[in-house]
């Protein structure tokens, strides 16, 4: 007997006896087919800093849970190459990371999903603000949250943290330390706007202590994880707004001389002025590391004046144009401030001329 | 502002700035009277422009460059109780030394006066905005006249018509 060949039990009077291949060859269509709402739900598969977001039709299985860790798990159902271990699903307004290794049985791909709690937000080595969306799970449920000898107390608590697996968070330092509170939201509905740099907030600050970037590495896919130990907060931990985007960041673990060092920026332009009425005056921030070599920073600019709303102005990379119509503005002045995360900031005075 | 458009010579000033920045956007303009403009910064063609564009009438002797020149200026010949006239007098001159010099333009003819005139009429009557930007209704070109009471520059005299309101 052929081995392919395979009899369905089935209510129909007339079977083909094709009906393996059948669902071989037509499954993973059918499938596909299916995915309609309500059966199926609208949802985006992100990579691990979500840049890339492909919008699908899925199947999200185990919606109803009865219980409070089960309810932050999900099965999703997709057609097979949609998804794999360590991407982001964006489900109903939340986000989730897939857990586990995602397989098929060559009609659709079934993956684990975990409910992301907090974007977590670090410095790399090069200074670039890194954020992951991250599920926290505690690794400390029933302690009291203190160790203490005879003189003093410190705070006491573990996270689980699970996040995508990819360049930037494998190369996490050892003792980097983030923050993970949820009164950030709140801190941040009480800032005014031009808040840039704020400190004084009480923060919850974990240290990462322990990684593991091997139980989880499936060749092609995976997720990361890691322990993070409460730490006591810092002075420098708190908010700060890098262009023009605000992050919650803590200070680098081991990175002292670095702090402590200035580094400069500086506007260049051909003169600080604007003629009313003609092209545009470009002015370019220059940036120099420790060594005076001319590096790439993303530059962050201020305009302060109050007509900067009759100002025309546009962004080119690391370039503000701006120009200006409005005859009422000749021989008026404003400051234009350039801002960057760890350089001095830079400003000139920009008047506005007639040219005649 | 509104203390500055009482006076009657208010126009004299807005109207030449608004010459001056549409002889600037031109570029036919800029390239023949500055030449070659590439390898150039932005500050270094508005200082070059300024030496050939000059707000005010030409004088003899006080120009000695072989060039090309935009001179400009405006009158007010009649001021009536509502309205007044405005007239923009722009001089289109080029020495004489320079005057047959090659002068490549596409779809322009003639000396370089001629091509220069015609530049001007194009980038102050051509252009809707620059052209409804002064005064009543829009700017109109009213004569054009030779222009030869020099010994080294010979050029054109345009006269465009402005009405506006007092």
């Amino acid at each position: 007997m052929a081995q392919e060949w395979y009899l369905l039990k089935t209510d129909h009077d007339v079977v083909s006896g094709f009906e393996n291949e059948a669902l071989l060859d037509y499954g993973a269509d059918s499938f596909n087919e299916s995915l309609q709402p309500p059966l199926a739900d609208e949802v985006e598969i992100c990579n691990c800093d979500l840049s890339i977001r492909n919008r699908i039709y899925a199947i999200i299985k185990d919606k109803t849970q009865d219980t409070k860790l089960n309810s932050l798990n999900r099965q999703i159902l997709a057609p097979i190459g949609s998804c794999k271990a360590g991407d982001y699903v964006y489900y109903k307004k939340r986000y989730w990371i897939i857990v586990g290794l995602v397989d098929d049985n060559s009609v659709y791909e079934k993956g684990v999903m975990l409910l992301c709690n907090r974007i977590l937000s670090w410095v790399n080595d090069k200074g670039k603000v890194i954020q992951r969306w991250a599920a926290f799970q505690s690794a400390a449920q029933y302690n009291n949250g203190e160790t203490s000898d005879r003189y003093k107390y410190v705070r006491s608590d573990q996270l689980l943290v699970i996040m995508s697996m990819d360049e930037e968070s494998l190369m996490i330092k050892h003792k980097q330390r983030f923050i993970i509170d949820k009164r950030c939201d709140i801190y941040e509905k009480s800032f005014s706007s031009d808040v840039k740099v704020n400190t004084e907030k009480p923060l919850l600050v974990y240290e990462l202590t322990r990684t593991d970037n091997a139980v989880f590495d499936y060749q092609d896919s995976g997720h990361f994880e890691f322990m993070a130990y409460q730490d006591e907060q810092h002075s420098e931990d708190g908010y700060y707004v890098i262009d023009g985007k605000g992050y919650w960041l803590c200070k680098e673990p081991n990175d002292t001389d670095n702090q402590s060092q200035i580094l400069l920026s500086k506007i260049e332009c051909d003169e600080p002025i604007i003629y009313c009425g003609l092209e545009s005056t470009v002015f370019t921030a220059k940036f120099h590391d420790e060594n005076g070599n001319e590096i790439m920073v993303s530059p962050q600019w201020e305009v302060r004046s109050d007509f900067t709303d009759k100002l025309e102005i546009d962004y080119v990379d690391s370039s503000i144009c701006i120009s200006a119509d409005s005859e009422k503005l000749i021989n008026k002045s404003f400051e234009l401030l350039l801002h960057a995360f760890g350089y001095e900031d830079s400003l000139i005075t920009v008047t506005i001329k007639d040219f005649i | 502002m509104s203390e500055r458009r009482k006076k009657s010579t208010f126009e004299r000033g807005t109207f030449k700035k608004k010459i001056n920045n549409a002889l600037y956007s031109s570029d036919n303009i800029k390239k023949l009277l500055i030449g070659n403009t590439e390898g150039m910064t932005a500050k270094e063609i508005r200082t070059t422009f300024k030496k050939y564009v000059k707000s005010h009438l030409f004088i003899d002797d006080t120009i000695t460059d072989t060039k090309s020149y935009i001179f400009y200026d405006v009158r007010m010949p009649h001021i009536h109780t509502t309205t007044k006239d405005c007239k923009v007098v722009m001089f289109v001159l080029c020495h004489r030394d320079v005057l047959e010099e090659d002068c490549d333009f596409e779809g322009f003819y003639g000396n370089r006066v001629d091509i220069l005139s015609e530049m001007v009429e194009d980038c102050l009557l051509n252009d809707k905005k620059v052209v409804k930007d002064f005064g009543i209704g829009e700017m109109q070109l009213e004569s054009v006249d030779i222009f030869n009471n020099s010994k080294r520059f010979y050029g054109l005299q345009m006269i465009f018509d402005v009405p506006n309101f007092r």
